[in-house]
This record gives C-alpha cells, structure tokens and sequence, in this order.
C-alpha cells in the first residue's frame, strides 16, 4: 500500500504546514500505544493499493499543485506507526512522534519539525498534481 | 454524528448565546486574513465520521463558521468549499473542533454558476 498526501509547490511550506497539523493533533486526538494514552502528533494521509489508481485521491485534493506518496513498509521500517482512522478506509494518520503521554509536556516544535522532514524524505520526491491544472481552468 | 453520505443535509446547531460568547472571544485567524478565507484546514484530515475537521481559533469571523453555513476552507494546499456541519465542544468549551463537510465542487465552478444566474438570457 501507497500513502499519498498533497502539497503546496515549496517543500519548506509543505513542511510547515504538517508540523502545524500535528502539534493540532495532539490537542486533540489521542491513540493508544504500548498500553499507554499517547498524544497523536499526526499527519493526515490517503491510502491505496499499488494495484488502484490513485487518481481518485488526486481529484479530490485538486486544489493542490503537487503531492508525494511513500509506501506503507517504507514508512513504518523508519520507524513511524500509521493508524487507520474512523469510517474511512483510505484515510490514516502517520504518528510523527511517538511515546508522549498526556502528562508530558508538549514536544518542542524542531523535534516535530525534524520528525516531519525525515517523513518527508522517505517520499519519493513532489510530483505535479495532474488534477491541478484542470482546478485553475474549470 | 452521522456520516456524511448518510445524510447531507444533516448540521447540528450551536445555541446563539455559545456563538455570540465565543465571538466576542475571537481574535480573527492571521491565516485565514491573509488568505482571504473563512477557516484555515487540512484538506486531509478527517474525523471518525470522515467528516473534514479544525478548530474555531482558525476561523476569520466566527459568526461565519456556525453550522449550516457554506464556507471557503484554505490551506497552502489550495482553498475549498465546504459546509460547517457541526461545533464539537468534547476537547474544549472555548476552542470547538469545527466540523467540515467538503464539497465536490471547485469554489471557482460555483461562482461561474451563480453567475450565471445573473446573466442575460440569450435569445
């Protein structure tokens, strides 16, 4: 399985943008790890099959220019745990760090941040969104 | 809650004394300014339900944001057009989760369409 998510065209923005998303994950949500509540520092991503088209995913997010996707396998074997989430079978959140309680200060946001940019080089590089030009034109 | 391909038209209202008490909080969203639009999200992110989610404290305006109202939700990852379909208040009183519905359709389209509906018609 392939996970995708969309991006801005600037990776430093890209990079912002899943930082801010986490650190609002963990105010909220919650999973539960190694017998232990853990603030989820999450990142929103879709799913699919390699066998599935992924264009499905694309044309919903086609307000964005460019996307990158990176292999299940390839992201938990960096060490990073992905959890399904609610009704949506395509839908997952990547825990960029792991092991935090509720009782624990938040994390400071250059671990996050160095979290987010390691996600992010596992991902083959940013590739044009096919479905943006179409957005713009419509 | 219900999923959102259950029941589109389904919104839970918010008591106008909570939304009147939580405007009077605001500090309108420096994002959501700058962008010109009236909430900021993820456009990946979901709830149980699948329903697209923030909180309050990235809306511009929060009389905008009550549920039933159509809005324009932007990000760096592009703006797109949603309906606020409920307030969830379970992780805070004075920071609601802000429950998004997105649409299929381009903000774009829907102006181009309404219009439309302005226009002339030809003869």
């Amino acid at each position: 399985m392939l996970v995708i998510r969309a991006t801005p065209a600037n990776r430093s923005a890209a990079i912002e943008e899943m930082v801010e998303r986490a650190q609002l994950s963990a105010t909220v949500y919650v999973v539960e790890q190694a017998n232990q509540r853990q603030l989820l520092y999450g990142v929103s991503v879709f799913g699919y099959r390699q066998d599935v088209d992924s264009g499905g995913i694309l044309l919903r997010l086609r307000a964005a220019p460019m996307f990158v996707e990176a292999p299940v396998g390839v992201i938990r074997t960096a060490g990073f745990e992905i959890f399904p989430t609610g009704e949506s079978p395509d839908h997952f959140d990547v825990q960029l760090i792991a092991g935090v309680t509720e009782t624990e200060p938040d994390r400071p946001e250059s671990e996050i941040r160095d979290a987010a940019v390691r996600l992010l080089d596992l991902a083959a590089e940013m590739r044009p969104n096919p479905f943006y030009s179409g957005y713009t034109d419509d | 809650m219900r999923a959102p391909w259950d029941k589109p038209w389904h919104v839970e209202k918010v008591d106008s004394d909570v939304v009147e008490r939580l405007a009077r909080a605001h500090v309108p969203n420096e994002k959501a300014v700058a962008m010109g639009v009236d909430i900021i999200s993820d456009p990946h992110a979901e709830n149980d339900e699948g329903y697209n989610w923030t909180v309050l404290r990235y809306a511009r305006n929060v009389r905008d944001v009550v549920p039933g109202s159509t809005v324009v939700m932007g990000s760096v990852i592009g703006n797109y057009l949603a309906k606020v379909v409920a307030w969830d208040f379970e992780v805070s009183d004075d920071d609601p989760i802000v429950v998004l519905d997105l649409f299929p359709v381009t903000p774009k389209s829907v102006s181009d369409a309404l219009a439309r509906t302005t226009a002339p018609v030809a003869s």
